[in-house]
């Protein structure tokens, strides 16, 4: 029978842990047989600390002040502190720290009587977070090869880590506790999620699916992948499954057939396999099996509303898509079983549709039961400014989205639009089964970033500052004489290279306009920030040339030629040579 | 009954039952004085907490002076600066810590 104990025992003679006395348990970032170093040496002065009248600006500050007394009686110093209490703490003089047993008792009792069950809880959280972190501390931390360039914050990284990063890492949402301690929970087990949620329906892949539900209400998800690359390869897979479905005539002639996946010229549709790349050459593309007999040509303009030329070229080429979308789908030796549509081109310099057109291949696939598929893979989870780049398009819906990339899990969801044929619904199996897709710990980073953008309200902010951005980098670009061509959708921005342009901070991929991708938390001050600095080197690669070309002039004039004119030159040149100085960066 | 009394024996669990979580780890926590000293363990197997007994094996250990478990336990205390200076020692298996945090959050 266990002897109740009253008086807790000398940790390292009576207790024990798992089997061991609590001395000789090995420590968690603490010196083994480290003791809590309080003072307590008796504190002079005959001030009662509750008789003293403390000005801070919290009206907490009875409670706050009850514990700062407590934490000085008790020897705390206030840098261990949070606050308000650390500030109560500081405002205490010494003569108000008197060591008065009775005194600790009443505030000691106070703090706790006041114990709120949500703040004890996060305090719990917090303390588990801070062991893992002095744990890790301890030891040797893995190389980390940092993708951000050098010389560069984070919050400045716009494009090199490829979009992947919906939030800065710093972000705070990151050092929740509540986060902190389901993410280490989750890495010690093995969770098996498959992509229909068949074996191990993990806590985590709840999370997830409850923090997108709320952002993406329509949208379920139909299976989890390693990569984008992974769900779009399930779009060849889905295609073949969807297009066997196909009826014509109340019959499916193409049930023992392989279905295509048709696709627009420019996406990216980066996937796995011998379909590395539907487009891009250096990016897949010479390793993939030929699949240009399913493109098709793109209507996309890098204006988001072409005019006068380019509405011309765009309708023309609109023209000739429907045309090429209508052969593939009357085509019965070779059926198209689904259209893969990416609502804007990331990759390709960031291009858009026109509604209209979007919504005749709505029709089109529609009228022969054909789904189509939106990689959403770049754009996803609110970089637009909107959920998702189709919902750009008034009256669009895909039947499919493929996501990844920043919301850190990646996958398949089915959309629930009203009217569906069965070739444009999935079935279970259609995209096989793993026995443990996914990954529950990028489930649950997944599920903080869409919490963070749903609460914070990052989707309207990237919409606001993204169309902020927009405009002061055609300022940039107006600055430099150039055309202002930078346009986008939310955080999405693309703009031509401009010469001398922070190429760190700015990086194109190939030929095709520069990629701004910056995380949603982005403020109009960030943008001034970064914007400012590509004015200043605007401005200094002009003044450098015109200092290149005067010193090219003084150094033509003759020794004995006109003296006035190379005084003016020197005047001039000096001038330049101060405000380079200045503008040195 | 003392104040830390109320904190393990009673908000504790009543957070431990609010999830109905289970696991077999045992947490104790030891107040080594000033202003009271004390031996509590919170059981995550039965969803209770109580005062400490000789025979209790507990998976981790959080230690320090009572005024330092209150304040940790109302929020106002810098956890990672309390470890970092040896106000606070937590000897044993961290995941104990993170099943009773998980299980409360």
């Amino acid at each position: 029978m266990a002897r109740r104990n009253d008086i807790a025992p000398a940790s390292d003679t009576v207790d024990a842990v798992g089997g061991r006395p609590l001395g000789q348990v090995g420590q968690v970032g603490q010196v083994a047989g480290a003791r809590p170093a309080i003072s307590t040496a008796p504190v002079a002065g005959g001030q009662k600390p509750w008789q003293t009248r403390l000005e801070l600006k919290d009206k907490t500050t009875s409670a706050a002040v009850a514990k700062a007394v407590l934490a000085v009686m008790a020897g705390l110093p206030a840098d261990l502190l949070l606050e308000p209490v650390r500030s109560a703490a500081l405002a205490l003089t010494e003569g108000q720290t008197s060591q008065d047993p009775q005194a600790m008792q009443r505030v000691y009792q106070r703090c706790l009587q006041q114990l709120d069950p949500e703040a004890v809880a996060e305090s719990l959280g917090h303390l588990a977070v801070a062991v893992n972190d002095a744990a890790h501390a301890a030891t040797t931390p893995l190389r980390h090869r940092d993708e951000v360039p050098r010389g560069k914050s984070d919050a400045a990284d716009w494009h090199r880590t490829w979009g992947l990063r919906l939030l800065p890492d710093n972000d705070p949402c990151f050092r929740d506790p509540k986060y902190l301690v389901a993410l280490n929970q989750e890495s010690k087990g093995i969770r098996a999620t498959t992509h229909e949620g068949r074996t191990s329906l993990t806590s985590s892949r709840e999370r997830f699916e409850a923090a997108l539900a709320k952002l993406a209400p329509t949208a379920r998800l139909l299976a989890v992948t390693e990569s984008g690359s992974d769900a779009v390869s399930m779009a060849f897979q889905l295609a073949i499954a969807l297009g066997r479905r196909r009826q014509v005539d109340g019959e499916t002639p193409f049930a023992a057939a392989t279905p295509k996946l048709g696709f627009f010229d420019g996406v990216y549709g980066g996937s796995r396999g011998t379909r590395a790349s539907l487009n891009f050459e250096g990016w897949g593309e010479k390793t993939s099996e030929d699949l240009s007999a399913w493109r098709l040509p793109s209507p996309t303009s890098f204006q988001r509303t072409p005019v006068g030329p380019e509405l011309q070229r765009v309708m023309a080429l609109e023209t000739e898509a429907l045309a090429a979308l209508t052969r593939q789908l009357e085509n019965k030796k070779e059926p198209l079983g689904a259209i893969f549509l990416e609502p804007v081109q990331g990759a390709n310099g960031v291009r858009f549709y026109r509604t209209g057109f979007i919504l005749a291949v709505r029709a089109l696939a529609d009228k022969h039961g054909v789904a189509i598929i939106a990689d959403e893979v770049l754009t996803g989870g609110g970089r637009t400014g909107k959920m998702f780049a189709y919902e750009h398009y008034a009256g669009f819906e895909p039947d499919f989205v493929l996501f990844g990339k920043g919301l850190q899990a990646a996958g398949v969801l089915a959309v629930g639009r009203q009217g569906r044929a069965e070739s444009q619904k999935a079935r279970t199996f259609d995209l096989g089964v793993t026995t443990a897709g996914g990954d529950a710990t990028r489930f649950l980073k997944g599920a903080q970033v869409l919490d963070r953008i749903r609460e914070s309200n990052l989707i309207a902010n990237a919409a606001e500052v993204g169309a902020y951005l927009e405009q002061r980098l055609q300022d940039v670009q107006r600055r430099h004489g150039a055309t202002p061509d930078a346009s986008g959708v939310g955080l999405l921005v693309g703009v031509q290279r401009i010469a001398g342009a922070n190429v760190e901070v700015s990086h194109s991929p190939g030929k095709q306009r520069d990629r701004y991708m910056p995380p949603l938390t982005l403020t109009k001050a960030d943008v001034d920030a970064v914007v400012e600095a590509l004015l200043k080197k605007a401005d200094f690669n002009q003044l450098a040339t015109e200092h290149e070309n005067l010193v090219a002039r003084r150094n033509s004039i003759a020794r004995d030629g006109p003296t006035k004119a190379r005084d003016e030159l020197d005047a001039r040149i000096e001038q330049l040579e101060q405000q380079l100085g200045q503008l040195a960066i | 009954m003392s104040g830390l009394d109320e904190a393990f024996c009673v908000v504790v669990p009543r957070l431990l039952r609010r999830r109905g979580g289970r696991s077999s780890a045992l947490v104790a926590f030891v107040a080594t004085g000033e202003p009271e000293t004390g031996y509590w363990v919170v059981s995550l197997r039965d969803g209770d907490g109580r005062r400490g007994v000789e025979t209790d094996v507990p998976d981790v250990v959080v230690e320090a002076s009572a005024a330092v478990l209150a304040l940790l336990l109302d929020g106002s205390l810098d956890t990672a600066g309390a470890i970092a200076r040896g106000v606070l020692v937590v000897r044993g298996n961290s995941s104990a810590l993170d099943e009773l945090a998980r299980l409360i959050a």
